[in-house]
């Protein structure tokens, strides 16, 4: 039970002070008028404050506490005892970034009623709180409150948004040969049976099921399962100066749904998933694969806040121990105010990795926010980063230039071609 | 929301004020002699005139000030200090110039009544024009000051034909107890509005019609509680002199003053605090 405040309204205290100012005048005076006045507001007055509720408890259920964003969640507050004539106002304090979709937090309840509800829109990933609940305890007429915080706030855990990737396979050109089998249950082109269909005329001849062919007086070949044993790093740039434009659409914002979507498509293609996030300090997560591996990308990404000036090249050199040889490398970042960009990708390159750079363009965040107004800073900016984009492809790494109108399909779309 | 539309719950301040008004002038009868008192042949004007300027001159009042709101405050400032102005230089002039011995001087003085007749009139029509600024603006303020200026006017009405006649003037119950009534309808009227304006509001109608319940259930109790005094009958309360009426004063002060500061005070600093 937290901290309780009593208040009295200016209106309780107005009929308290003519009370007692038109008692002494009707005294003076000896008007009944005044004596009617002060008799009257006295009793309005002690006779609401006589019919207090009391004490009560309220309980928070949500309908589930880990959502993706642009999920909705429905929220139900539930009054243990409303067996009196007074008034109950409940308030549960919900975190600045959720949006209210139905209903609404703060609530009288009506006579009668034991609770109530409102749905939550996450519109933003993060950990976000939810609560405490507020409760205001009046009198029948309003005059008088008592307010107390209880219960205890609730966690609501919203991940970044998972676009759907295109079916069929990934083609990452460099496979990596583990020892034994990373098998999937998928048609591809391993050595372990999966299953016969018929033939076309593109198949080889030494895929023919003859056996089968001879009982079915078909052609029919035999089809093998997939194999996929791809380490894969995503580089994160979490620094404050890629959080350009709002706080619900920015480069930070973008990158961190394109790694949640691509990573889970190649979870799911059982590669195994590494990440680092630099900005204010270097977290990194070795290379997993499986649900845990995702769970675990999930919530660092979830947890990531764009914060501090760690640049590319500091947060390579103090992983590099951690990036398997040779592995495919995505650099998710908006390559603004970092010196250090072209020397990082030449040195990952250097070291045999397959670079992809997918950048949501900063400048184009921060003229989206100024009414796409062009001004000679945005021009000068926009030939730097062009060179920039040109400098990064002449050495090697393949860049995508991710303009902010197209979204993080049209950028999975891309890394698949 | 379409402000525009008129909906019952708006109507209640409104015809509560209008109300007070009507049992205000079947209360107090002898209006026009306390007119007369303060300029000889102004008891013709009966009290629903001052009612109905006071209504005219707010809402013309606002149409002003929300055009000007700066130029009209400024002016409505400098009014103010050429009436205290002209107060005391009535005054001076009354002491050096006027007829007749001490405050004789003063009370018999044109300039001095000529102040007066002003004074009354803004005393005469501050109710309706606190009471209809009050819903118009919403202001407590206003709606404070609309009881507040009844309270001065009916202490006002009651003073003056009791010294003249020393003797106590009761007042008829029942109309006293229904303008008490009109002017807390008035308040909780107002409050109504600000609680429950938004129709979308969840629960809105069972908590509106709790809340006018227990406003009249109260209502009903604290009249059968103030009709009590009346069936006492005179008594010492009836007692016109001075010395009685001095202990009275002093009891009720000494009792009841420090209370009333302290539930103010209280009140504001709560409010404060809340406010932050």
């Amino acid at each position: 039970m937290g901290k309780e405040m009593k208040h009295f309204t200016l209106r309780a205290m107005g009929y308290a002070s003519v009370s007692a100012a038109a008692f002494v005048t009707a005294l003076v005076l000896s008007s009944e008028l005044f004596l009617a006045a002060s008799l009257m507001s006295a009793a309005l007055f002690i006779l609401s404050l006589s019919l207090y509720p009391r004490r009560c408890e309220v309980t928070r259920e949500m309908e589930k506490d880990t959502v993706f964003e642009g999920e909705k969640v429905r929220v139900s507050l539930n009054v243990s005892d409303q067996r009196h004539l007074g008034n109950l106002e409940i308030f549960d304090r919900v975190s600045p970034m959720l949006e209210l979709a139905e209903g609404s937090n703060l609530a009288s309840l009506s006579p009668g009623s034991r609770g109530f509800d409102y749905t939550i829109n996450a519109s933003i990933r993060g950990y976000h709180r939810i609560g405490p609940t507020f409760l205001r305890r009046w009198d029948p007429l309003f005059l008088w409150f008592k307010e107390e915080e209880i219960g205890n706030p609730s966690q609501l855990t919203v991940f970044p948004r998972i676009s759907p990737g295109r079916a069929g396979e990934l083609i990452l050109k460099d496979r990596k040969y583990r020892p034994g089998d990373m098998r999937l249950k998928r048609v591809g082109l391993g050595k372990e049976f999966h299953s016969i269909r018929d033939y076309t005329t593109t198949d080889p001849f030494n895929t023919i099921n003859w056996k089968a062919t001879a009982r079915t007086r078909k052609l029919l070949v035999n089809q093998f399962e997939a194999e996929s044993v791809t380490d894969v790093m995503f580089i994160l740039d979490s620094r404050l100066v890629s959080r350009v434009g709002t706080i619900r659409d920015n480069p930070v914002e973008r990158c961190i749904r394109f790694c949640a979507s691509l990573s889970n498509e190649l979870l799911n293609r059982s590669n195994r998933v590494g990440l680092i996030i630099y900005g204010s300090s270097v977290n990194v997560m070795k290379p997993a694969a499986g649900s845990g591996a995702h769970d675990q990308i999930l919530h660092m990404l979830t947890n990531s806040t764009p914060a501090g000036q760690i640049t590319l090249g500091a947060s390579i050199t103090y992983s590099l121990p951690y990036l398997p040889p040779n592995s495919p490398i995505f650099i998710l970042s908006a390559l603004n105010e970092d010196p250090t960009i072209r020397d990082a990708v030449k040195q990952l390159i250097g070291r045999g990795h397959k670079v992809t750079i997918v950048s949501p363009s900063g400048i184009e965040f921060e003229k989206g926010v100024y009414d796409n107004k062009v001004i000679p800073k945005y021009v000068l900016k926009r030939i730097e980063r062009d060179n920039l984009l040109l400098d990064l492809r002449a050495v090697g790494a393949r860049v995508i230039d991710w303009d902010p109108s197209k979204d993080v399909i049209w950028a999975m779309e891309e890394v698949w071609k | 929301m379409n402000r525009s539309r008129i909906r019952p719950l708006h109507l209640v301040p409104s015809i509560s004020l209008l109300l007070s008004g009507v049992i205000f002038t079947l209360i107090f009868g002898s209006f026009g002699s306390i007119e007369d008192w303060v300029m000889k042949g102004l008891g013709f004007v009966p009290f629903p005139v001052w009612f109905l300027s006071g209504a005219i001159l707010s809402i013309g009042g606002h149409q002003i000030w929300k055009r000007w709101p700066v130029g009209t405050m400024k002016f409505v400032r400098r009014s103010f200090l050429i009436l205290l102005g002209y107060i005391g230089i009535a005054v001076f002039v009354a002491v050096l110039t006027g007829e007749g011995e001490g405050m004789e001087r003063i009370t018999s003085s044109d300039p001095v009544r000529i102040w007066g007749i002003l004074a009354w009139f803004i005393i005469a029509s501050a109710p309706s024009f606190m009471g209809v600024l009050g819903i118009i603006t919403r202001s407590r303020w206003a709606r404070g000051g609309m009881a507040l200026s009844y309270a001065i006017l009916a202490a006002s009405c009651m003073i003056y034909p009791q010294a003249r006649s020393a003797t106590i003037i009761g007042q008829d119950p029942l109309l006293s107890i229904l303008f008490v009534w009109s002017i807390m309808i008035y308040m909780e009227g107002s409050n109504w509005i600000a609680r429950y304006e938004n129709e979308n509001t969840p629960g809105r109608g069972p908590l509106l019609r709790r809340q006018v319940t227990f406003t009249i259930l109260f209502l009903a109790v604290g009249s059968l509680v103030a009709y009590i005094p009346f069936m006492w009958g005179e008594g010492r309360f009836g007692i016109y002199e001075e010395s009685t009426i001095l202990g009275k004063a002093l009891i009720g002060a000494v009792v009841l003053v420090p209370i009333s500061l302290f539930a103010l005070s209280k009140g504001f600093l709560d409010r404060r605090a809340k406010n932050g």
